[in-house]
């Protein structure tokens, strides 16, 4: 009898133990998958558009620049959304995305979006999938784009002087994603809001 | 070479491990049956008519259990300052929202800067159709004059308010407000949201 109390006591610890550690490690793997997801969606897309990995350079295209610096610390502009959309499910068809998935090992990454006459917002998530930062350029310090600059955990600002406009913000995890979202309010703006999508800017700060 | 006592000590082990074995085995299913009940709880969701939301999604996790249903359910999700996701795949009398009929729906706007309502088929995507119309918004929608909309769902039609269903099969809406006012973003349960009326069957 006291060995089945026993048993019964060793399978309730266990659960519970694999209850807690399962739950906290979920959101880690999940943002881990959607990490390697966009990133391996971005650098697919690129290959196509170039052939072959060119070095960063100034005259380097938007393709280039993502094979260079394999994904990371890099806009990543998704097509827009359709009916063959199938990387995530309910996709919303009125907004055109950008990620940049970030890793702060080597200092600071400045997320940067113009301003749009419909409505953007940047919304940066921790690697345990936090919602740590969200703005958008409705207001009037949005009139002329909105600037992040997400700065490492733990470590005082490096740079006062970089990016002076940019909201300053410490990322509770070293590795995360800046999602950026311009709305297309009427079918007829699509052309004009690519072209502000493309102009949607990540990039390391050294 | 293993002496005797080494020997008895490393057999009297195996059986402990042994015995203890099934407990294991138990205990983690058990864990693993409680993620999945806690992942399917409906606490936090919030019921509006036929519409639903989790106001939950898009904050920051008060604590590892709701993290983890954001993770599961609204991963990357706007913050419910930015915008608040309502979905149904009712319609207001609580019967699945089927390909076969033709629905209305209709309301005024909802408090918010801009709003869209997007149909997606039983697997979440957007159902391919001719229009490649997938979503009616508080920009491209009609109004009567007292201001009202009213939008029709089928599989075939035309004009700006029409919204087309998939050929077969249940479908689901998503109805999304951007820049939510106070009272919508305080009282999501009670706020008026666009009715989902069924009309005709096939």
């Amino acid at each position: 009898m006291r060995g089945f109390a026993r048993s019964l006591a060793r399978i309730a610890a266990i659960a519970v133990l694999t209850w807690v550690l399962g739950l906290v490690a979920l959101p880690r793997v999940i943002m881990r998958t959607a990490m390697s997801r966009i990133r391996g969606q971005a650098i697919a897309q690129a290959q196509g558009e170039s052939g072959q990995s060119v070095p960063d350079g100034d005259h380097a295209t938007a393709a280039s620049r993502i094979l260079a610096r394999d994904a990371w610390n890099v806009a990543l502009a998704a097509p827009p959304t359709t009916a063959e959309s199938r990387t995530i499910v309910r996709p919303s068809p009125d907004l055109l995305y950008v990620a940049c998935v970030y890793d702060l090992a080597s200092g600071p990454v400045l997320v940067q979006a113009p301003h749009s006459p419909t409505y953007l917002s940047l919304s940066a998530f921790a690697d345990n999938t936090d919602n740590f930062f969200a703005m958008n350029d409705r207001g009037p310090e949005g009139a002329g784009g909105v600037a992040l600059l997400l700065l490492p955990p733990g470590t005082p600002d490096p740079q006062p002087d970089v990016a002076p406009g940019a909201r300053r913000v410490a990322s509770p995890s070293r590795r995360g994603i800046v999602l950026a979202r311009l709305r297309i309010d009427r079918p007829g703006q699509l052309a004009e809001l690519l072209a502000l999508q493309a102009q949607v800017g990540c990039t390391p700060v050294r | 070479m293993a002496t005797r006592t080494e020997r008895g000590g490393r057999r009297a082990r195996g059986a402990r491990l042994a015995r203890l074995f099934p407990s294991l085995v138990a205990g983690v299913v058990l864990g693993l049956l409680g993620i999945w009940l806690t992942l399917r709880s409906p606490a936090g969701v919030i019921r509006n008519g036929p519409w639903q939301t989790d106001l939950a999604t898009g904050s920051t996790a008060a604590g590892p259990v709701t993290r983890a249903r954001i993770a599961v359910a609204g991963l990357l999700a706007l913050s419910n300052t930015e915008a608040i996701y309502f979905f149904a795949g009712n319609d207001d009398e609580g019967r699945p929202l089927d390909a076969a009929c033709d629905y209305r729906v209709e309301g005024r706007d909802p408090e918010s800067a801009w709003w869209s309502i997007t149909l997606y088929d039983e697997a979440g995507y957007l159902p391919a159709n001719e229009a490649q119309r997938y979503s009616v918004s508080r920009t491209t929608v009609g109004r009567g004059a007292n201001g009202a909309f009213s939008v029709r769902v089928a599989p075939r039609g035309s004009g700006a308010d029409w919204l087309p269903s998939p050929a077969a099969g249940h479908f689901n809406l998503a109805l999304r407000c951007y820049e939510p006012s106070t009272a919508l973003r305080a009282n999501p349960g009670t706020v008026a949201l666009p009715r989902i009326v069924r009309e005709t069957c096939r």
